[in-house]
């Protein structure tokens, strides 16, 4: 039963280190480890390749509209978002509160044909304001998300393959366009 | 030698070759393998490594073919971005600052192209492909940069004035004269006046050091000037500046709309000094 508890608990540890939350040990010195970076890498190019689309800004980007793209520095699509973002909050907020002031819900069913005149407007059109609300700020953050991961992935790529195709070719002399042979003599030494 | 030692110099070494930036031959590769793949986003992610490379070019006055080659990639990168007139100048750089007779030959009908694109007729392009041939180019690479100055000055596109006022800086830097008519562009493109004005403006055979705002002939753009140079200053804080230019100003021959503009000014001015 101890054994069967111990493997149970073990095997429990290791898929929630595996999960993308951020329970996986970090170490001490990550923040203290300096990297190896070519000359000719940006600032925004080093925050762009250290940030990554994760579990836990699922969660944030719920709050804080257009966080992904604020990652992947797409500034324009991220301000569209929080512009959005409240625009859907104000359309909810006066929805609710029209409808909550005349005694009705958001969710209310009626039959159809049935109109509840309230000013110039009908408690269908305050429902169709506070659904459309709800609509645009799920809309807005599943754009965020997949759109904003779409956009880093992207931006990382491009960088990897710049300065990957760049790093390859620099040290392979054959690769390049001065690819004269000169003899010479070499010594590897692996630590 | 023991092996602490021998670690710490290959240790020197692998640094070096990690810290170190990319040879101008992996620049030409990388931009060559881009351009034949015609995909927009690939170029236009290496348009600033590009661009540094190329303002090597200049600060190391390097003419060499390497340099001629890339300097044409670069105006094919900028041509498929639809940047005729950045892919101009950089093509005007290779033709002045690192002139190459093989690729003189085969970049012509690519010039003829960009030069219609740039809405310049028939003749001018014929003119400027012969002044840029590498006879008529000066050999002195500050002489062919002030050279290369005034070519594209003459193209009056606000697309590359940026460019010509980084490559102008390069010769400020270098401490070489600069000539007047370059510091007349330069203070016209800062104070952001049209280019359709600076043809009329810039004199390129100008004797004497006048500032442009007091050597200007035609009154009308002279006043133009003056409000300008006098906004630009207002609008970056230099009060005092502005108001040494207002009193000039006020000794022209102003319009009604002129003495509106400058009541504004006034007000500006006096709320601050």
């Amino acid at each position: 039963m101890r054994v069967i508890f111990v493997f149970v608990f073990l095997s429990l540890s290791f898929l929630s280190f595996s999960q993308d939350f951020d329970i996986y040990p970090k170490k001490q010195d990550d923040k203290v480890r300096m990297p190896q970076l070519n000359e000719m890498l940006t600032v925004d190019e080093f925050q762009l390749l250290s940030r990554n689309a994760r579990m836990m800004d699922m969660f944030y980007a719920a709050a804080v509209p257009g966080l992904l793209h604020f990652k992947a520095k797409d500034k324009v699509t991220a301000w569209s978002l929080v512009g959005l973002r409240a625009a859907s909050y104000a359309g909810l907020a006066y929805g609710y509160f029209k409808l909550n002031s005349e005694g009705f819900k958001i969710w209310e069913n009626y039959q159809d044909g049935e109109s509840v005149f309230i000013g110039d407007w009908t408690v269908k059109d305050y429902q169709k304001l506070a659904i459309g609300s709800i609509a645009l700020m799920a809309s807005t953050y599943l754009f965020d998300w997949i759109h904003g991961k779409y956009r880093l992935e992207k931006k990382q790529e491009l960088i990897r393959y710049r300065y990957g195709i760049k790093l390859q070719i620099d040290r392979n002399p054959r690769a390049r366009f001065d690819n004269r042979l000169i003899p010479s003599f070499s010594i590897t030494y692996s630590f | 030698m023991n092996r602490k030692s021998i670690s710490s110099i290959l240790l020197v070494f692998l640094s070096l070759n990690i810290f170190a930036q990319f040879k101008l031959s992996t620049e030409l590769t990388y931009i060559q393998n881009v351009n034949s793949q015609q995909r927009k986003d690939l170029i236009k992610d290496n348009i600033a490594n590009a661009e540094k490379c190329a303002d090597k070019i200049i600060e190391f006055e390097d003419r060499s073919p390497i340099a001629s080659l890339f300097l044409m990639e670069l105006a094919y990168s900028y041509k498929q971005i639809d940047e005729e007139e950045l892919a101009l100048f950089s093509l005007l750089k290779q033709r002045i600052l690192a002139p190459n007779d093989s690729l003189s030959f085969q970049s012509e009908v690519f010039f003829r192209e960009l030069c219609f694109e740039n809405d310049l007729g028939t003749t001018e392009t014929k003119s400027l492909w012969l002044v840029t041939e590498t006879e008529n180019v000066p050999g002195d690479f500050n002489t062919a940069m002030i050279y290369l100055l005034e070519k594209s000055i003459q193209l009056y596109k606000k697309e590359i004035s940026d460019q010509i006022i980084a490559t102008g800086q390069f010769l400020k830097v270098k401490q070489e004269s600069i000539p007047v008519w370059y510091d007349d562009w330069e203070f016209l493109t800062m104070i952001n006046i049209k280019e359709k004005h600076k043809k009329q403006i810039i004199e390129f055979d100008k004797k004497g050091n006048l500032p442009i705002y007091k050597s200007c002939q035609d009154p009308k753009l002279k006043t133009k000037i003056y409000r300008k140079a006098i906004h630009y200053y207002i609008k970056n804080g230099k009060f005092v500046r502005a108001k040494e230019l207002r009193t000039e100003y006020r000794q022209q021959s102003l319009s009604i709309w002129d003495h509106i503009d400058l009541l504004f000014k006034n007000i500006r001015i006096g709320l601050r000094v």
